[in-house]
Order: structure tokens, then C-alpha cells, then sequence
């Protein structure tokens, strides 16, 4: 058994589903072979099957899922993070404003901004998910756009101007985008690079081969006296003299 | 025979530090990191370059017969990023890759239960 993580009481039957279907979904996705959940602690952890039958990263994974769905992310997208390309980082507003929670509830508003705008905005620049949920907001995306979008929650929570954060965050965007076009360094292999026509073509050789040996056939050899008399002869009917003609 | 060893990995950031060890984890096996594997500072937390170390390091592991590993990875942790780095990630699935075994993984981030106030002021980084 992994112990995985602790799950508010209220997000409890979204981590099952009706029915159980996000649990199963859950436990098909990852691969592991039960996963546990304690409706009344709210415990979560999973059973997984010997080593070798499953993937190792996905169970390096499965705590940040279950936690993206305990702070607020949907069952759908928090299992996204199952992929390689996906991570995970949450950020803990306590740290900005403490934990009044008339201060936390104005954090919360800032980020989200009227009817979702700000988070919208910032969800579109860096191609994440971005939920707020109690006293920390969960951000789910790609390497580049997961370091985007913190510091731009960050600027949020510790009093930057709405105007200066977005700003800054499409500058950011424009350079990462540009910065990934370009190849910092290629890998260069120890084996050299093949001498020939020969290898660069596969099928090269062959085809010469071949072409030799017809040339071969029709030269005559110049020992053997016979074959050396039946071409003169036939050279002999290939002049044609003026009387002929 | 196969014998087993514990891999910790430090992610953060800036750099993937990898340490091979026997069961009593005081003894080094072998080790390897990301800054040794690239040529700018910059990319040495990166994936590729835990990709490259976590070859390099089931390598020189395989030599010596092991091909068990218990895998024990951390952030910085503290009052610093519980959240690793894209590298541990990408260092385990290299190590599966290469024909290691996992039998186990573990998160050994230390937590702050209370403690030190984090680097920085309270206006924040300024650069």
C-alpha cells in the first residue's frame, strides 16, 4: 500500500464518481491495481501490482493527481498529469497574506478575476489548468508554461498590478516561444560518417554489381581464340562496303 | 543473482544530483549528475540532462551487477519548492528504459513543520 494523499471531505465524491466511474477511471489509467479511499478520513492510497508490471513514472505521478483533484482540479484534467509531458505545482497563498481568511477570500479574487477573466487570460498564454480552491491554487502544464504561469500567480498574490502581470506574462510567453525554436546544441555520434557512395545509398552495391557482371558477359575474352574469330566475323557483316550499298 | 540498490535523486530547479547506494545507504556505488552531462549551466535540471545522467548512472550501475533499485527521490524541500523538478521524472523513466528494475519508490522530500522563514523579503525576489 502507497499512501498517496488527504482529501477534503467535500472533494471526496468527486475523486469516486457516480458509481465509481473516476475512481475506475483513475485506476485504469495509472495502472494500479486498487486504490483506496477512506470517505471518512479521507486517506487515499493505492495497491500496485509487483514490480515490473506497471510504470514506475505513473506511480511517481499518482500523488500529484489525487492531490490536483483534492485542491479543486476536475478528475479529467488531473489525470492529464499522467503524461510525461504534464506537471504539477501548487501554490499556497498562506504564504502571501496569511491565514485570515477575508484576506485569502481577496487573493482568491484577484487571480480569478471577474467572471474568470484573469485566470482565462493566463490559462491561454501558458496552456495550463489553473484551479483556485480554498487557501492554494493548483497549476497543471508543460515544463515551460508551468514556470509562466507561478510567477505570474505569484506577482498576483503579493500585490502586483493586474495590467503589469499580464503584460509581463505575454512578454514571457513570446520569448519562451521563440527561445524553443532555436536548437541550443546537437549530439554529435562517436562513429564516423561512412566513407562511400556505397553506404550512404542502401542498394547501391547491388545494382553496380549487377551492372559489372552484364558488362562482364558481353566482353569477349581475348584468350580464347574461337570466341576472338566468331566476333571478328560478326564484325566483318557489320561493315558494309560501297559495292553493297 | 541480482543485487539491489537504493537510487536517490535530488531534483530542483537548477540541477538532478543522482546517487547510487547499497541497501545501508552509507556506502557510494556510483554517482552522477546533470550538470556533468551538458555543456550550459542552464540546462542541467532539465529533462534531457536527467535523461543523460540516469543513463550514464544505470551504466556504470549494470557493471557492477545491480539491476534492482529502490528509488528515493526529493525536492529541496525545507522552506524551499516541495515540488520537484521535471527531473526526477524523467530520470526514472530513463532508468526503466535502460533495464533497471524499480521495485519501489519513495518521496523523501523533508517537509517544514514549522520552521525558518523563507529567503527573500517581503516585497518579494527584486531583480
Amino acid at each position: 500500500m502507497q499512501p498517496l494523499a488527504r482529501v477534503p471531505q467535500d472533494r471526496i465524491a468527486v475523486l469516486i464518481g457516480s458509481k465509481g466511474a473516476t475512481r475506475k477511471m483513475l485506476q485504469e489509467a495509472s495502472g494500479c491495481q486498487h486504490l483506496n479511499i477512506n470517505s471518512e478520513t479521507g486517506d487515499v492510497s493505492a495497491l500496485w501490482p509487483k514490480p515490473g508490471e506497471f510504470d514506475a513514472v505513473k506511480q511517481l505521478k499518482m500523488p500529484d493527481v489525487i492531490k490536483a483533484i483534492a485542491r479543486g482540479m476536475s478528475p479529467l484534467n488531473a489525470v492529464n498529469l499522467l503524461n510525461d509531458d504534464c506537471f504539477f505545482e501548487m501554490v499556497d497563498l498562506r504564504n502571501f497574506v496569511g491565514k485570515r481568511s477575508h484576506q485569502q477570500r481577496r487573493i482568491r479574487g484577484r487571480i480569478i478575476g471577474t467572471e474568470g477573466k484573469i485566470r482565462r487570460i493566463i490559462e491561454q498564454h501558458t496552456n495550463c489548468e489553473i484551479s483556485v480552491y480554498g487557501s492554494t491554487v493548483v497549476i497543471v502544464g508543460d515544463e515551460n508554461g508551468i514556470l509562466l504561469a507561478k510567477n505570474a500567480i505569484e506577482r498576483l498574490a503579493s500585490g502586483s498590478e493586474h495590467g503589469s502581470v499580464i503584460n509581463g506574462l505575454e512578454k514571457d510567453a513570446k520569448r519562451m516561444r521563440l527561445e524553443n525554436r532555436n536548437l541550443d546544441y546537437i549530439e554529435t555520434t562517436d562513429t564516423p560518417m561512412p566513407a562511400g557512395f556505397d553506404e550512404l545509398v542502401p542498394g547501391l552495391a547491388d545494382v553496380a554489381r549487377r551492372r559489372n557482371r552484364r558488362l562482364k558477359a558481353s566482353q569477349v575474352d581475348p584468350s580464347d581464340e574461337d570466341a576472338v574469330a566468331e566476333v571478328l566475323e560478326l564484325e566483318e557483316d557489320e561493315i558494309i562496303t560501297w559495292e553493297e550499298e | 543473482m541480482s543485487r539491489k540498490a537504493i537510487v536517490h535523486i535530488f531534483s530542483s530547479y537548477n540541477n538532478v544530483l543522482m546517487t547510487a547506494t547499497d541497501l545501508t545507504g552509507a556506502e557510494t556505488i556510483a554517482k552522477c549528475s546533470g550538470g556533468q552531462v551538458v555543456k550550459s549551466g542552464k540546462d542541467s535540471g532539465g529533462q534531457f540532462a536527467a535523461t543523460r545522467a540516469a543513463e550514464r548512472l544505470s551504466d556504470m550501475l549494470k557493471e557492477k551487477e545491480f539491476t534492482q533499485v529502490i528509488v528515493r527521490y526529493r525536492a529541496p524541500g525545507g522552506n524551499k519548492a516541495t515540488n520537484t523538478g521535471s527531473g526526477a521524472q524523467a530520470a526514472i523513466r530513463a532508468m526503466t528504459r535502460a533495464g533497471m528494475t524499480i521495485t519501489r519508490i519513495e518521496d523523501v522530500t523533508p517537509i517544514a513543520h514549522d520552521g525558518t522563514k523563507a529567503k527573500g523579503g517581503r516585497r518579494g525576489r527584486r531583480v
